[in-house]
C-alpha cells in the first residue's frame, strides 16, 4: 500500500503514514474549517492500513493547535486504530505537548480515556 | 475628514491591540491567525496563556466564518463582523460580533448559558460526551467551539444579542484569558 507524506500548512498538519515501518505521523496546525474534507484520505488509509498491519504500529501526534473540528478527526482516527490490539496487533500513540502547555496536556488525556489504545503522554 | 484621533484615542484607552471590522474571509482568517501569533511571540506571553489566546481566537473566527456561511447573500453588508482583542494588565479579552439569522438566537443562548453554567470538570465531561457522541460535521464541532472555549477561557462567556430593524440580530460574545 501506498504512503501519505504531506507537507504541513499554516492550517494543516503534516501527515506521515509510513506502511512499511508501521509508523504514522501527524504534527504542526490542524486548523481547516472542513476538517473531514482533509481527514478523508487518512480515515481511508487507516482503514486499509488496519486490515494488514505490521506487527507493531507506533502513531504519534506532535500538534501545535487543533481546533474542535479537527478534535472529532482526531478521536476518528483513534478508533479505527483501537482494531489493532483487538486483532492483536501491538499500536501505541505517543502524544506530544511543549512543557506548560497545559490544554494540549490536557487534550491528550481526554482522547487516553476515550480510547482502547496504549497511549502515552509525553512532555517535550 | 472622521476624526482618527478620537477612533486611536479611544482604543487606546480601551487597550484595544487588535480591531477590525469587516468580512471575514478564509484568507483573512489566516492572515488574523498569523498577526496575532506574531504578537503573541513579540510580547513574550507564557506559552500557556499564548496558546489560549489563540486558540479561542481560532474558535471565535471559524464560528463567525460559518454564520456567514448560513446567512442569505442578499444582504453582503451582514456578513460583515467584528473582532476586537484587548490586553489589560490581567488579561486578554478576545470579542466579536457578527450577524446570525434571529431563529438562531435561542438555541445559541441555550448553549451557552448551558456551558456557563458548568465549572471546569462538568465542562470536561461534557466535552467528551460532545466529542464521543456526535459524529463530525462539514462545518464543525456539533456546538464543541462553545465548550473549548469555556474550558480555555475558565471564566465565564459574556454574550449580548442586538435587535436589528433589518431582520437580522447582532451577536456579541466575549472570552477572557486570565494572564
Amino acid at each position: 500500500m501506498e504512503n501519505i507524506k504531506l507537507e504541513g500548512t499554516g492550517r494543516t498538519p503534516e501527515v506521515d503514514f509510513d506502511a512499511h515501518q508501521g509508523n504514522l505521523l501527524i504534527g504542526g496546525r490542524s486548523i481547516p474549517e472542513n476538517s473531514i474534507s482533509f481527514y478523508q484520505p487518512l480515515f481511508d488509509w487507516l482503514d486499509d492500513y488496519v486490515k494488514k498491519p505490521k506487527p507493531k504500529t507506533l502513531v504519534e501526534f506532535n500538534l501545535e493547535y487543533f481546533n474542535t473540528s479537527s478534535s472529532k478527526c482526531i478521536l476518528d482516527i483513534l478508533r479505527k486504530l483501537e482494531r489493532l490490539p483487538e486483532n492483536g496487533h501491538q499500536a501505541l500513540v505517543k502524544w506530544y505537548y511543549d512543557e506548560g502547555d497545559e490544554d494540549m496536556e490536557e487534550s491528550g488525556r481526554d482522547f487516553q480515556s476515550l480510547i482502547n489504545v496504549a497511549f502515552e503522554l509525553v512532555m517535550k | 475628514m472622521i476624526d482618527v484621533y478620537s477612533y486611536f484615542k479611544k482604543m487606546q484607552d480601551e487597550d484595544v491591540i487588535l480591531y477590525f471590522k469587516g468580512e471575514i474571509t478564509n484568507n483573512l482568517l489566516t492572515s488574523i491567525l498569523q498577526l496575532v501569533d506574531d504578537r503573541l511571540e513579540h510580547k513574550n506571553e507564557d506559552i500557556k496563556i499564548k496558546k489560549k489566546v489563540f486558540s479561542v481566537l481560532l474558535e471565535c473566527l471559524q464560528n463567525i466564518y460559518n454564520y456567514q456561511q448560513q446567512l442569505s447573500l442578499d444582504h453582503p453588508w451582514m456578513h460583515s463582523a467584528a473582532l476586537m482583542i484587548r490586553r489589560t494588565e490581567a488579561s486578554y479579552h478576545i470579542i466579536t460580533g457578527n450577524y446570525v439569522e434571529p431563529e438562531k438566537v435561542p438555541t445559541l443562548k441555550e448553549k451557552i448559558d448551558r456551558v456557563n453554567g458548568l465549572d471546569q470538570d462538568a465542562l470536561k465531561r461534557f466535552y467528551k460526551e460532545v466529542l464521543s457522541q456526535h459524529p463530525a460535521t462539514e462545518s464543525g464541532g456539533a456546538g464543541l467551539g462553545i465548550i473549548d472555549m469555556a474550558r480555555k477561557s475558565g471564566g465565564k462567556i459574556i454574550y449580548d444579542f442586538e435587535e436589528t430593524l433589518d431582520g437580522p440580530s447582532f451577536y456579541s460574545i466575549e472570552i477572557k484569558v486570565e494572564i
